[in-house]
């Protein structure tokens, strides 16, 4: 059976118990919508500002870019990391999507980054096949146990403990899409530390670590799972 | 009306029943999941000035999503919207097929949710993509895994039938 015949048969599959019934009602949409008071299109009010600031700030990147090293005697570092925030439209949770954009860079680089995008994390990098250079390979967390939460750590996969439900979202997120991450910000309550391992390119001579070996353990900071800082005698 | 507006209702009307469908599978119900459609279109009609460009149905399916899990989470547990722990969308009406229904059983419900934004709300991989914030290569690989999962039974049915 090829793809496509895969795909046709589940489509009939699935068209045979859709409920085709089309009780949409457009007006009661716009009536919920006047009922929370629709702002009609608005112009955010920075945007004047911003055009009055655009030739401005043109004249100033042109003035850098053609001064270059003259200005900035150390010309400042490639970002190791890609981090755009994204706030969600209705809860207006914030959360900040993270991809490796120099997985040779520093981790102190790379924990700088975090640091300034408001997540205090530890990464450290793992030798692995070119393959899997900058994926997410790994994630824990360490804090201490205030209120409410339990004394003992929760395991990811739990689903019971913010910490649990946190580390497991993470988790899948690597199964599934290993070059990115997205972590909500501020991290969960009774989490101090983010714990990440990235894929970097081995170096000369130095065995790539594979997915299916054992976890790697030469770095300073990760240990997978929930590590209580307080629960130690 | 603004042009955000009007693609607003455009995508209503031309999906309303994908939605609907799609959503069921989350809230557990068709009339929840009515409302939890009504709802997302009338906060995204709201909000569309903050819309910030790329596929409108999938910024709208975000907004859905969250409603819909909202009203999930209040049914069964009463907790707060905490997407993972109430992510466990299931065919609406299991007796109507049995077989597939245990079979989607069977797949992680991310998956199933990919599968279901594919085939009830007819989602191309562009769209399930950006409603889901992967790449579209995630998205055809986690089809095309769905697709194994289900050979077994796809296979039966295609003997049987």
């Amino acid at each position: 059976m090829t793809e496509s015949d895969a795909d046709r048969r589940i489509a009939s599959r699935f068209a045979a118990i859709a409920d085709r019934k089309d009780d949409s009602d457009w007006h009661d949409v716009l009536r919920r919508a006047e009922d929370r008071g629709v702002p009609h299109p608005r112009r955010p009010p920075l945007r004047r500002v911003a055009i009055a600031a655009a030739p401005a700030a043109a004249i100033v990147t042109a003035v850098l870019l053609l001064a270059g090293d003259a200005i900035f005697p150390g010309a400042p570092p490639e970002r190791a990391l890609a981090i755009t925030h994204d706030a969600d439209p209705v809860t207006k949770e914030d959360s900040v999507r993270i991809r490796v954009v120099n997985a040779g860079a520093d981790p102190d680089q790379m924990n700088a980054e975090l640091r300034e995008a408001g997540i205090n994390a530890c990464v450290e990098t793992v030798p692995v096949t070119r393959d899997s250079v900058g994926d997410w390979l790994g994630v824990g967390a360490s804090g201490g146990s205030p209120d409410g939460l339990p004394s003992e750590p929760p395991e990811p996969g739990s689903g019971d403990f913010p910490v649990g439900r946190f580390l497991e979202t993470l988790a899948d997120q690597i199964d599934e899409h290993p070059k990115f991450i997205t972590v909500s910000i501020p991290l969960p309550r009774g989490v101090s530390r983010l714990e990440l391992q990235v894929g970097r390119p081995a170096e000369p001579g130095e065995e790539p670590v594979s997915a299916e070996g054992p976890i790697w353990a030469g770095g300073p900071c990760f240990r997978p799972g929930f590590s209580n800082e307080n629960s130690t005698p | 009306m603004d042009e955000v507006g009007d693609a607003i209702e455009r995508a209503y009307r031309d999906r309303y029943v994908g939605f609907r469908n799609a959503l069921a599978t989350i809230t557990g119900n068709r009339e929840s999941a009515r409302d939890a459609v009504q709802e997302a279109f009338a906060r995204a009609y709201r909000d569309r000035a903050d819309f910030r460009g790329g596929s409108l149905e999938a910024w709208i399916w975000r907004i859905a999503f969250r409603v819909a899990l909202g009203q999930a989470n209040v049914k069964t547990t009463g907790a707060s919207n905490e997407v993972n722990g109430a992510l466990d969308p299931s065919v609406l009406d299991p007796e109507l097929d049995p077989e597939l229904a245990r079979a989607l059983r069977s797949l992680p419900p991310r998956r199933r949710l990919i599968v279901f934004l594919r085939y009830f709300a007819d989602f191309d991989y562009s769209q399930i993509a950006a409603a889901c914030e992967i790449s579209e290569g995630t998205v055809a690989a986690s089809l095309a895994q769905a697709r194994t999962q289900l050979k077994q039974l796809l296979e039966s049915e295609g003997v049987r039938r």
